[in-house]
Parts: structure tokens; C-alpha cells; sequence
């Protein structure tokens, strides 16, 4: 496994008005690693995903993808440029059905090119709708949801739609996946297979941040993690460092302990999806 | 005997059905950004554009096609940069400045007399056009229309309609889509008001007033705006049913405005949904008879 940093976050602020989001966020995340990210509520880690996404703006720092700064990309473009992602709160299309909503995000460089030869050259929609759907398939299939390829998202429980979500980013061979919480609200089980997964992708080796609240899952699946407080990362290292850091321990007992952390999830599943106190950051 | 009682049909019908063609294209226009989920109202600005520019070129001795022709580049180019102007505009704010922009091209019909008319508007233009170029032009527009709602592409469009930054994470560029989707229905209106012109022989400033922007809404909005086939029947419905109701009058207004509120209330995609749901209702109670509890997964089908 290679150690230069696929992907690297330098000196980031966001601010949102009066809110500071992120203040000096540092991170890098090495080719093919698996990269923990926790922190607790409001420490900014989901709006480190949207800047490396591209759906936020840095106010200051750089980010830097194969060494190449990457804040002036668009959204669009980091998706093309390969940086895939799944959301906190699941954002699937309620008016197609799950085949229909992987198949968008295996048809992203289909997307990038001119609409009006798109819409008017047939060959070009027919391969494009084509090699779409084998993607999807494809994906479906590794998540375990070839099965519901023609179910509508709204009528799948939630853990079975973050799995679509995470087809979705995965239909279009990222080279690098950022997860948002992808196993709130799963079972014991399930979370266990979303598990496997993504160390099976890390085997393929695929170059994944992995945002969670559950510090088992972390343990179990990351190479090494990132701890976020107000907008900085507070520890970094081996995921028993981070997990050991007094730092760490001291934001997380501020806000309630890791077991409590855990408990919270656990009522989560039952309750459905946790409503986000921050809807518009997702 | 059929071709006789369907030719002397049409014979009695011919202006409705020139009427239903002019305003189909008008609802696509409408139709295709609302899609998109760009509330543009610009078509409207564009009928009057589209059919001042054709006739004036017309009555300059300009062949009919290349007066058309010459409109839908013109609109092209305006629509253009009009986008690029409105580019930052969502929703409601992009609703009101395209409003806006369709009562400033009424503005400048009205006023610009050296060029327009003035007030009394164009008269006397060579009635060149007939039903057949209406009717091949709205069939040619349900064809591409209907490529542009099919598949990744047309799935795309509904993307950004429903969720604009999962859209841009798709990689789909967004503003260029919702560019494309405006100048489309640029083109579309230009050739309404064209081939209005063209067909009636007059045009007045008021032509493209208030009331047209409520009625091609109103067309979308009442046939569903998520196909062009929704605002085709839409089209129909509100060129054919004044003249069904005349004994109404007035009253025809509020029979408008309570099928919107019925609509928007229970059926926001319009008559177009209810109609598939009636078409799927054969095949829905067969699978109830077959096994019942195989419709609790399928009823869940519509959200
Ligand atoms: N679009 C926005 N506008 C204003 N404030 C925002 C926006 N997005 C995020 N914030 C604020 O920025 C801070 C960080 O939010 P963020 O969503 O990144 O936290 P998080 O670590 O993902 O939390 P959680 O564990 O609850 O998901 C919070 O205080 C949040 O309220
Ligand atoms: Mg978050």
C-alpha cells in the first residue's frame, strides 16, 4: 500500500455567517486507507465532507487531491474527478426506483458532456443507458440489494436505503468514497455487514473516509482515525491513539461518553432515522 | 362515409384545433423548465418575441421559413443570455423576474411604434401557415421532449428538479442543464407565437399579457407538468372547455381556480397522474384477486 496522500485538507475554515464550521482542519488520507472520522454533534465533520465533496466552499485553507489543489472544483467536477459520496440523512429520489437512482450515479461521465448531443444522438444515449444499468447492477448486487433493483427507496427500510446510497456512490468506480454515517440506524447485523464491505473495498483498494459515531466500528474497520472538536482536528493516529486520547475523551464526555455515544445509536434504529440538527449542512 | 363525417368533423373544428396545437407548444414551453425544476415563465415573453418577429419579417417580403427560422435563432440567442442574467435566480424570485421580463417585452411592443405598431399592433401578415406545419412541428416537440424525459438523461433533469446539490454530487452540472432546459423552452414559445401569427394574420402587444402566463401555467399545472404529455392534455382541456362551458361566463374562471386548488391538493401531478392510475387500475385488481397481500408491496408504488 502506497503512502502518499490521495487526499490532503490544509489549514480549512468554513465559516457559515457567525458560525466557524471547521478552523484550521488538517487531514490526510493515504491511497487505498480506510479513514476514520469521529467527533462529536456540531464538530464539523460532516461539513468536511461537503468541502471535500465541493458542495461547500473552503473559506480559507486548501485541499489537495494527488498533490493538485481541488478547491476550485465544482461539485460536479470532484464527482467526475472521482470523489464519490453517501449522505447522513439518505437523499434518495422518491419517483424512480432503486435501479433507476444507482443508475445516475453510474452514468457520471455521461453526465459531463454536452446535453444537446446527449439528448439527440441516439448511439450515445443507448451506451450510455446501457453501461448505466450494467453498473448499477453491478453495485446493487455488492451492496446486497439486486434483489429490490425495482422496489421505490421510500418503501425499503432505512438501513436497505443507505445500502442503495452507498450503490450509488459506488456505481460510478470512485476513487475515493466519503461516508456520512452511512450505519446510523442499522441493525447490529446489518452494521456488521456494511462493515465487511467496506474493508472488502479497502481490500480492492479503495481509498475511503469513513465518518461514525460508533468507536467499535471504527476500530474494527479503519486503519487509522481522525478526531474532530469545533472545527479542528483535536487526534490523529492509530484508531486506539485517537481512541485513548485525553482530548478525545474530554469532547466526547462533554457531550456524553462514548457508551453513551453507542446507546444513542442503538436507540436511533429503533426510533428510525435520527433527525439531523443541521439538515441544510447535509 | 367515415372519411366524410370525420372531414366535415374536422372542417367544424378546425380553428380548436389549431388553437389546441399553438397552445400545446406554449405548454411545453412551460412544461420543459418546470420539469427541470426551473420556474420560468419566459416562454411567454418568448410567444410575443417570436411573433413579432416572424410577421415583421414576413410582411419585409422574407420567405415564411426563413422568418421562422430567423425568429427561433433570435429567441435562441436572447433565451441565452437572458439565462445567463437569471442564472443565480430560484423558485419564486425566478418566477417573478421571468414575469417580469414577459410584461418588459409587452412594454417595448407597446411603446417601440416605429418598429411594432404601437398600441394597434401588427395587422394584415400573409396568413402563410396552415394546420399541417402546426401539427408536424408539436408532433416533432412531443418526440424530443419525450427523449429528453427518458432515460439517465431525462432522469437527470428530474434530479435537479428534486434534490439540486445530490444532483451536482451525480456529477451533473446543473446550471448547464437548467441553461439547456431554459432555452428550449425559449424556442418553444417562439414558435407558438410565430405560428399564431402566422396563422391569424394579427398581433397585438396584450397578446402576451398576464392572462396567457396564467393560462399556459395553468395548462401545466391542471395536465401535469412531469410529461409533455401532461401538458398536452392540459392544452386540450383549456382551449376546448370555454367553449364547452359558455353558459358559464364569467363563472369559467372558478371552475378553474377550483380544479387548480383540488389538484395542487390531491393530485400535484396533475390530470396525467389520475389518468395513469386509471389505466393501472385493471391490472392492479387482478393482482388483488390473484394474491392480495402482493399489493401492499406494489400500492406503496406511488409514494
Ligand atoms: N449550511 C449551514 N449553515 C449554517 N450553519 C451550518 C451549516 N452547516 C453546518 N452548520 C453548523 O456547522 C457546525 C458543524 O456542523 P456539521 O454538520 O459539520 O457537524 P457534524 O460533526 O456533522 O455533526 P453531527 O454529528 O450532528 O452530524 C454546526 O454548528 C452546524 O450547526
Ligand atoms: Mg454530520
Amino acid at each position: 500500500m502506497s503512502a502518499a496522500p490521495l487526499l490532503e485538507v490544509r489549514d480549512a475554515s468554513v465559516r457559515f455567517g457567525g458560525v466557524h464550521a471547521l478552523r484550521g482542519a488538517e487531514l490526510s488520507v493515504s491511497t487505498g486507507s480506510l479513514c476514520g472520522l469521529i467527533g462529536p454533534n456540531g464538530s464539523g465533520k460532516s461539513t468536511l465532507v461537503n468541502v471535500i465533496s465541493r458542495l461547500t466552499k473552503l473559506t480559507g485553507g486548501a485541499l489537495l487531491m494527488d498533490g493538485d489543489e481541488i478547491d476550485s472544483l465544482s461539485a460536479d467536477r470532484a464527482r467526475a474527478a472521482g470523489i464519490a459520496r453517501t449522505f447522513q440523512t439518505v437523499r434518495l429520489l422518491p419517483s424512480m426506483d432503486v435501479l433507476a437512482n444507482v443508475m445516475l450515479g453510474g452514468a457520471t461521465h455521461f453526465a459531463q458532456r454536452s446535453v444537446a448531443v446527449n439528448w439527440l444522438w441516439p448511439p450515445r444515449r443507448a451506451n450510455a443507458n446501457r453501461t448505466a444499468r450494467q453498473a448499477a447492477l453491478v453495485a446493487l448486487e455488492r451492496v446486497g440489494m439486486a434483489a429490490h433493483a425495482h422496489a421505490r427507496p421510500q418503501a425499503l427500510p432505512y438501513g436497505q436505503q443507505r445500502r442503495v446510497e452507498i450503490a450509488r456512490a459506488l456505481a460510478s468506480r470512485p476513487r475515493l468514497l466519503l461516508l456520512d454515517e452511512p450505519t446510523a440506524g442499522m441493525s447490529h447485523h446489518e452494521r456488521e455487514e456494511v462493515g465487511d464491505l467496506l474493508m472488502e473495498l479497502r481490500r480492492e483498494g479503495l481509498t475511503q473516509v469513513l465518518v461514525e459515531h460508533d468507536l467499535a466500528m471504527i476500530h474494527r474497520v479503519c486503519d487509522h482515525a481522525h478526531a474532530l472538536n469545533f472545527g479542528r482536528v483535536i487526534a490523529s493516529g492509530s484508531t486506539q491513539e485517537v481512541a485513548a486520547d485525553p482530548g478525545v475523551r474530554e469532547a466526547y464526555l462533554g457531550h456524553g461518553s462514548s457508551g453513551e455515544r453507542a446507546q444513542d445509536s442503538e436507540r436511533a434504529q429503533e426510533s428510525g432515522p435520527p433527525e439531523s440538527p443541521a439538515k441544510v449542512s447535509q | 362515409m367515415a372519411i366524410a363525417s370525420i372531414s366535415s368533423w374536422y372542417a367544424g373544428n378546425e380553428t380548436l384545433i389549431q388553437n389546441i396545437l399553438i397552445y400545446a407548444l406554449l405548454a411545453f414551453s412551460v412544461q420543459v423548465v418546470l420539469r427541470a425544476g426551473v420556474f420560468s415563465l419566459a416562454g411567454i415573453g418568448f410567444y410575443a418575441i417570436g411573433s413579432y418577429t416572424a410577421a415583421l419579417l414576413l410582411k419585409k417580403g422574407w420567405p415564411t421559413v426563413p422568418s421562422i427560422l430567423a425568429a427561433v435563432l433570435l429567441c435562441i440567442l436572447l433565451g441565452y443570455l437572458l439565462a445567463l442574467l437569471l442564472v443565480r435566480l430560484r423558485d419564486l424570485y425566478l418566477a417573478m423576474a421571468t414575469v417580469a421580463f414577459d410584461l418588459m417585452v409587452g412594454v417595448v411592443a407597446t411603446n417601440w411604434t416605429g418598429l411594432t405598431g404601437g398600441p394597434l399592433g401588427v395587422t394584415g401578415i400573409p396568413l402563410v401557415m396552415g394546420t399541417l406545419p402546426i401539427f408536424l412541428t408539436a408532433v416533432g416537440a412531443m418526440l424530443l421532449l419525450g427523449l429528453l424525459q427518458r432515460g439517465v438523461l431525462g432522469r437527470s433533469f428530474e434530479a435537479i428538479r428534486e434534490d439540486e446539490p445530490l444532483a451536482l454530487t451525480l456529477a451533473i452540472d446543473t446550471s448547464r442543464y437548467r441553461h439547456f432546459a431554459f432555452v428550449i423552452s425559449c424556442v418553444l414559445g417562439c414558435l407558438a407565437g410565430a405560428y399564431h401569427a402566422l396563422l391569424f394574420g394579427t398581433i397585438e402587444p396584450t397578446d402576451a399579457g398576464f392572462e396567457l402566463i396564467v393560462l399556459a401555467l395553468s395548462m401545466v399545472i391542471i395536465g401535469g407538468f412531469r410529461s409533455w404529455a401532461g401538458a398536452l392534455l392540459g392544452a386540450i382541456l383549456l382551449t376546448w372547455l370555454p367553449l364547452e362551458l359558455t353558459s358559464v361566463g364569467s363563472w369559467l374562471n372558478l371552475v378553474y381556480g377550483g380544479l387548480m386548488i383540488v389538484l395542487a391538493t390531491w393530485l400535484p401531478g396533475g390530470l396525467l397522474d389520475a389518468l395513469r392510475a386509471l389505466l393501472r387500475l385493471p391490472a392492479r385488481l387482478r393482482l388483488l384477486l390473484r394474491s392480495p397481500s402482493s399489493l401492499a408491496a406494489t400500492g406503496e408504488e406511488r409514494g
